[in-house]
């Protein structure tokens, strides 16, 4: 069974939604990026890109994953 | 600088594999995997989809439900990575979209429609009217409730899409001097740019359904703003009334135009279009994401205006307010766009998939922004500080130990 009581508990009794804690980690990411790039996304996916770029060049394999 | 973040990453290690008919068959092989997996730890699984036409969706449903179990401790479900590879149709489309981050291959075929009922069929032997209509309305119903739960699975992903067009908005206006163009229309033309032919069809019936909200709304609100404190059924039958004058008003120029032949069907598709603008407006949803996203949503002049408050849930306020404008059309459109793939049968590649907000990334594809991007970047480190004489040149041989040692 899904944990209900669990996605119950997400809702106060007025029923406004919120967030879970992935999501906030999200927010925070979000906030990372545009606190360093503002809302100049184009910029940040550049710079993404170059580091990708970056590691294919270099023949790296995937660095490991971490937790 | 990007760390890999399990969260985004699909890890064959801690996988499932969907090949072939969702039936009881297949249930019956994940079943003992899953259960397994869930016990190890809580660390995301993922979903391989390989080659599926799609299946029962109450097997779907087991499937999902399987993968979001907690556990004795009451944890957070497992995060699911989907990954589809080769095909994924109906059913296993949508288990691919559930998905807390799903990924397509390039290549990869998505199909996406409405629910199909054929195990009903034989219940409602022999079809007389009264149980064909009743079957329409199952559907309906069926259809209704998959578009809204297609909705909250797959919202993120659209409100970033539109958020990642905004830098484009103004190539789009310049290159329509003549037009006033909303933002909203602005990121139908970046996206109708992207999409392949046969996902034009499914956007374009989007568009159509979202301009049929503005005159229908328009019609319901001079009628007098409904009293939530009414009978839900009073409420109801001030809309259909308010309808039925839109409709006729609407049809006086075309003088085969009944109720009987096609006028009802349409008065039904509008009432249920109704009220599901209206859902989409009461959303709590859409505020969480004007206080998570608001920030590019807004001009550095109304950003600095918000600043300036210091109470941070006055802030937040202040936010929302600004920032639900812009984001209320683009989610009500949304919303019409997951009943339009509802409607038919919808062939998709990855791609479209992404720009329709389906899916989050097309594997290896690395023109298309993601939110693993936003979770895995972060600031490169400061460069090694060089060591340096009383004259302020730097210790050759120092230098060389030091950038070895440090990462």
């Amino acid at each position: 069974m899904r944990n209900q009581s669990k996605d119950r508990k997400r809702k106060d009794p007025g029923g406004a939604f919120k967030p879970s804690q992935r999501e906030r980690e999200f927010s925070e990411a979000v906030e990372r990026v545009f606190r360093r790039y503002g809302t100049d996304l184009s910029a940040f996916a550049r710079d993404v890109q170059r580091d990708m770029r970056k590691t294919q060049d270099n023949g790296q394999p995937n660095p490991p994953v971490g937790d | 600088m990007l760390i890999p973040n399990v969260n985004y990453r699909p890890d064959p290690s801690r996988a499932i594999y969907v090949d072939g008919l969702l039936d009881d068959k297949l249930l019956s092989r994940l079943t003992p995997l899953i259960l397994r997996l869930q016990a190890q730890n809580r660390k995301p699984i993922t979903a391989y989809i390989l080659d599926s036409p799609g299946g029962n969706t109450s097997i779907m449903h087991s499937i999902l439900h399987m993968l979001r179990l907690s556990d004795q401790n009451s944890s957070t479900p497992c995060r699911l990575i989907t990954v589809a590879t080769t095909k994924a149709a109906s059913a296993a489309a949508d288990l691919l979209s559930s998905g807390d981050y799903a990924i397509a291959f390039p290549g990869c075929s998505l199909l996406y429609h409405g629910v199909r009922t054929p195990g009903l069929i034989p219940a409602l032997q022999p079809l007389t009217a009264e149980r064909t209509s009743l079957l329409a309305h199952i559907l309906r119903l069926t259809n209704d409730a998959f578009a809204m739960e297609l909705v909250k699975r797959t919202e993120k992903r659209f409100v970033f899409r539109f958020i990642f067009s905004r830098p484009k908005f103004e190539e789009v206006r310049a290159k329509n001097p003549n037009k006033v163009l909303s933002d909203l229309d602005c990121f139908m033309e970046v996206v109708s740019e992207k999409l392949s032919f046969k996902a034009t069809k499914v956007f374009k019936k989007a568009q159509e359904r979202y301009a049929r909200y503005e005159p229908l709304l328009a019609n319901l609100t001079t009628k007098g703003k409904p009293d939530r404190r009414k009978n839900p059924v009073k409420v109801e039958a001030a809309r259909i009334k308010a309808i039925v004058d839109f409709e006729v008003a609407e049809n006086k120029p075309n003088p085969g135009w009944t109720f009987k032949d096609g006028g009802l069907t349409r008065l039904a598709e509008d009432f249920f279009l109704i009220a599901e603008y209206l859902e989409s407006q009461q959303s709590e949803r859409i505020k969480y994401w004007c206080g998570v996203i608001g920030q590019y949503a807004l001009s550095k002049e109304e950003l600095a205006e918000i600043d300036k408050i210091t109470d941070e849930s006055a802030k937040n306020e202040a936010l929302t307010t600004k920032v639900q404008p812009y984001l209320q059309p683009l989610w009500s459109f949304f919303v019409a766009l997951c009943h339009a793939l509802q409607e038919d049968d919808n062939e998709l590649t990855a791609e479209d998939a992404y720009w329709l907000g389906l899916i989050d990334e097309v594997m290896s594809d690395t023109s298309l922004l993601t939110e693993r991007w936003f979770e895995e970047w972060r600031e490169d480190p400061p460069p090694a500080p060089k060591d340096t004489d009383e004259e302020g040149k730097v210790k050759a041989n120092e230098k060389a130990d030091s950038t070895t040692a440090r990462p």
